[in-house]
Formats: structure tokens, sequence, C-alpha cells
């Protein structure tokens, strides 16, 4: 029976709806997390009957066919890259970005991943490095005996130290911007690499070209909207219900006809 | 005369190859690297005397498993490795012979041996065991299989892929045998503190149980009608 099968497909989909959900939740206090969405598509069609075929000689054609759906299937689970509220703390290089844009940080490999979270810290050299050690790029070096660390909404740093008494301007921090961002490959961490769904990096400033700036002393939070995600949680959890009926229905009628005679 | 109750029989002898694969399967929902696995049908045509069409039986083709990756757990326990991607790393089997696997929980024995759940040490890339030194207090295990404890690297676990994946052969404790020649593991990584769940699903574990067992009571069906028949035949030609 095709409803036998039909009912596992539903039941899998919702599965995938609800391990998504739950790593929404999971990730709700992620610095920089941006939450996941499953959409689903119908499963091809059985023609019985193809829609516009002709019923007589005459060249008249049916109005519409005998199509059999067989079920659901996963079509993309997708990336809302909607901006996350922002948290003041009191960490010196703790960087939110408002707006577009991803900080561009080195891998020990040499290739750049990009991540919005901006938690970051000196490492023994002085250099910005984020959780993991490694380096911000392009990397700026902090003198050790700088007295206060200024990073304004343009990226740019600058240091006062004891020796001198104006600041001075060791670089300015660079965003790199996407066409594409929800094509970005997660890769965990926080961090994302580029791929042919997303498009080249253009690397720019903060503030320009539509990339956002830059707030020193903040933090972007997830965006994951508790309430919508156990709305959804419930709906995913009554379809897997109904699904399951679907299929323990099938097998009543399975019994029927087994029992015929 | 009783071809068809031959027939049916071949039929329901599949089916209980079927249901005990299924039973299988769902006994080893939580085994770690455990695979699913299916059996094929196929067609058994045997000619008949006098009669042109050939009358068709069902026998069991083969076996193959479902190769899709499992879910990962994370333990963080640092003994516990997932292998992700088409890989396999290397055990030494029963009689020193290199087998593969996709279990990763492994542990230490007493002499700081490195064995797998089922008590087999791990290959390294050579084919011989794995000795992690006493007084090892963080044991890294990075994503090509390098081991190394606090004082540097110690060894490698043997990780391969195979272009073929259906020579294969389930060995039992999760291990697989194959005469392949194995081929260096390009994108296959080692994850540390976590473990590859079993790939069995649930649901469609059930729905082709529900299968089998309509099919199995339409087949019965089917002898029992034939039975009567012929008890009927018998009676009636055999009235005097």
């Amino acid at each position: 029976m095709r409803s036998l099968d039909i009912g596992a497909t539903g039941m899998m989909a919702q599965q995938t709806n609800v391990d998504v959900i739950s790593n929404n939740i999971a990730n709700m206090t992620t610095t920089g997390f941006k939450r996941q969405r499953a959409s689903f598509q119908d499963l091809m069609y059985q023609n019985i009957t193809r829609p516009g075929s002709t019923s007589s000689d005459a060249g008249t054609v049916a109005p519409s066919g005998i199509q059999l759906g067989l079920g659901v299937r996963t079509g993309g689970v997708y990336r809302m890259n909607g901006q996350g509220p922002i948290q003041v703390t009191e960490n010196t290089l703790d960087l939110a970005i408002t707006g577009e844009g991803y900080f561009q940080i080195q891998r020990p490999n040499g290739d750049i991943a990009y991540t919005r979270d901006g938690t970051f810290q000196l490492n023994q050299n002085g250099e910005i490095v984020n959780a993991q050690g490694y380096l911000l790029d392009p990397g700026i070096t902090i003198p050790s005996d700088a007295t206060s660390i200024d990073i304004n909404a343009s990226g740019e740093v600058l240091v006062k130290t004891a020796a001198a008494t104006a600041s001075q301007n060791l670089g300015q921090i660079q965003l790199a911007g996407f066409i594409n961002p929800a094509g970005l490959e997660a890769i965990g961490d926080n961090m994302f690499l580029e791929t042919d769904a997303s498009g080249a990096p253009t690397a720019g400033n903060p503030g320009t070209n539509e990339l956002g700036s830059l707030r020193q002393h903040a933090l972007e939070r997830s965006n994951v909207n508790v309430v919508e995600e156990i709305t959804q949680l419930i709906a995913a959890q009554r379809s897997y219900e109904m699904n399951s009926k679907v299929i323990s229905t099938s097998d009543e009628m399975l019994q029927t006809t087994a029992q015929l005679r | 005369m009783e071809n068809s109750l031959y027939i049916g029989l071949s039929k329901q002898i599949a089916l209980r190859n079927n249901m005990d694969t299924i039973a299988n399967n769902i006994a080893n929902m939580n085994t770690g690297g455990y695979r699913a696995q299916n059996l094929m049908f196929e067609e058994y045509l045997r000619k008949t005397k006098g009669d042109p069409d050939p009358m068709s039986f069902v026998s069991d083709r083969g076996q193959y498993e479902n190769t899709e990756n499992g879910p990962l757990q994370q333990t963080e326990n640092p003994l516990d490795i997932a292998v992700t991607g088409p890989g396999f790393i290397g055990i030494q089997g029963p009689g020193g012979k290199v087998a593969y696997s996709r279990a990763g929980s492994l542990h230490m024995d007493a002499s700081g041996q490195l064995l797998n759940i089922a008590n087999f040490p791990v290959a390294n890339a050579g084919g011989s065991t794995i000795t992690i030194p006493a007084g090892s207090t963080e044991i890294k295990i990075d994503e090509k299989g390098v081991v190394s404890n606090q004082d540097g690297q110690i060894d490698q676990i043997m990780l391969v892929e195979f272009a073929d994946t259906k020579n294969l052969k389930p060995a039992g404790n999760t291990l697989y045998e194959t005469d392949s020649p194995p081929l260096p593991a390009s994108n296959t990584r080692i994850k540390q503190g976590m473990i590859e769940g079993s790939n069995v699903k649930p649901v469609l574990e059930m729905t082709r149980m529900v299968d089998t067992l309509r099919t199995y009571q339409s087949v019965q069906n089917v002898l029992q009608s034939e039975n009567d028949r012929l008890r009927s035949v018998i009676q009636k030609l055999t009235k005097q």
C-alpha cells in the first residue's frame, strides 16, 4: 500500500524538523548564532492518467489527470540571518556587528573562516585572537604597554600608551560581505567557510558598502526566538502523531485484506 | 498439483528471513557504528513440463547495508572517537588479520594498549598495536587519527577508505573483513569525544515489519484456500 510508505516519509520529515528545532533551542545563548529552518517539498507524483491527455478521437482533452503523490521530503535547511539582539558586556575586546558582514579568522591550515562571534582576546604576543586562539585577519598586535584600547564604529583600533599622550591608530578591523550569506558552510565553532553558493567575499571597512558597523564592549546574541521554536515543536509533534495514525490505519486496512475469505 | 503450495512456501521463507533482518536491525538500534541491513529478493523461474509458462518462486539474492553515516553523540570521553565520512579504522582482528570497523568506543587495558569495545587492539598505520605510555594525562586524538599525550605524538590510528564498500563482509563484534586493498583516507575525519550511533531508522523498520506481517498473512490465506481446494478435490473425486 502506498499510504504505508507515504506515512513513513511524513514521520521522517517531522523527525528532521524536530532535529533542526532542537539545534536552535540548544544554541539559544550561543554568541552570533543564526537560527535554521527546515523547508519541505512534496515528493514526486505517480501519473495514473497524465493531465492533458486526450479522452476521445475528436481530440477532447480531459480537464485533469490522476496524479498520486508519494510523500514529502526535506527541501532544504537554511539559515535566517536576521540581526540578533546586542548585549553590552564590559570586555574591552568584545565586538558586535550591527548590520551585515563577518569577521575574518585565519585558521591554522591557512584558509579564512568567517564568523559573527566577536569574543576576542589577546594571546601571549599581544595579537587579537578568537576563543580558539586563531588570529583575526588582518592581524592587529597590541603593544604590551598599552593602557587602553578603543575600537570605534569604523573598526579603527586606537591605543593609548603611557609614553605618548595622543592615541595611536594600529590599524582597521575589516569585515567581509557576501552576496548570499545563507550559502556559507557551517563548520562548527561559530565559524563559516565560503562556498560556490555564497559567492566570493568582498572585504571592506565597517560602515562602508552596506557592511555593518562595529560596537565595542558588546556581543551579538543568537537570533533564536524561543516562543516561535516551541510553537513549531508542538506542530511537529502533532504532525508526527498524525502520520503515525496514517501508518496504523494502513496496517488495519491490510489486515482486513488479509482476512478476506 | 501442490505447486502453488510450494510457491507460497518460498514466499513465506523469504518473508521469515526478511523479518529476521528487521529484528536484527531493531535490536541493534543503539549499537554504535551499526549499519542497517536489507535483503534483496529475486524471482526464480522454473520450467514445468507441458506448460509454456514457467513457474516463478522467490529466492533471497543477497544482503546489503545502508552506508549512511549515523548521528553523532557527544560523550566527552577522550577515548571515544567517531569516524565521519566514508572510511573505517583498522582493528587487529582474531588471528592477527587486520579488520575494519566504524565503532569508536575505545578503552585501554592494564598495559596501556588501545582496545576497541570488543577487546581487539586498534591497529596503527603499519598494522601493529598502539600502546599509550603510563602516566599520560591528556590524550588527544586529532582528525587524522594521530594519538598524542602531554609529551607529544605517540602513534597514528589506521584510517582507510575503500573504493567499493560492497566487498566488506560483517564479521560480528562490530568488525568488517575484506580482501580488497585499502586506500589512504582523504574524506574521512575522526572526532574525539563523540560516538557515531547506528543509522537504523525506527520508522522505516516498523513500516517494513507491518508490510512483512500483512504479506505473510495474505500468503497464509493463499495456502489455506489451496489446502481447502485440494481437500475438496480429493473428497469429491473419491466419493463412492
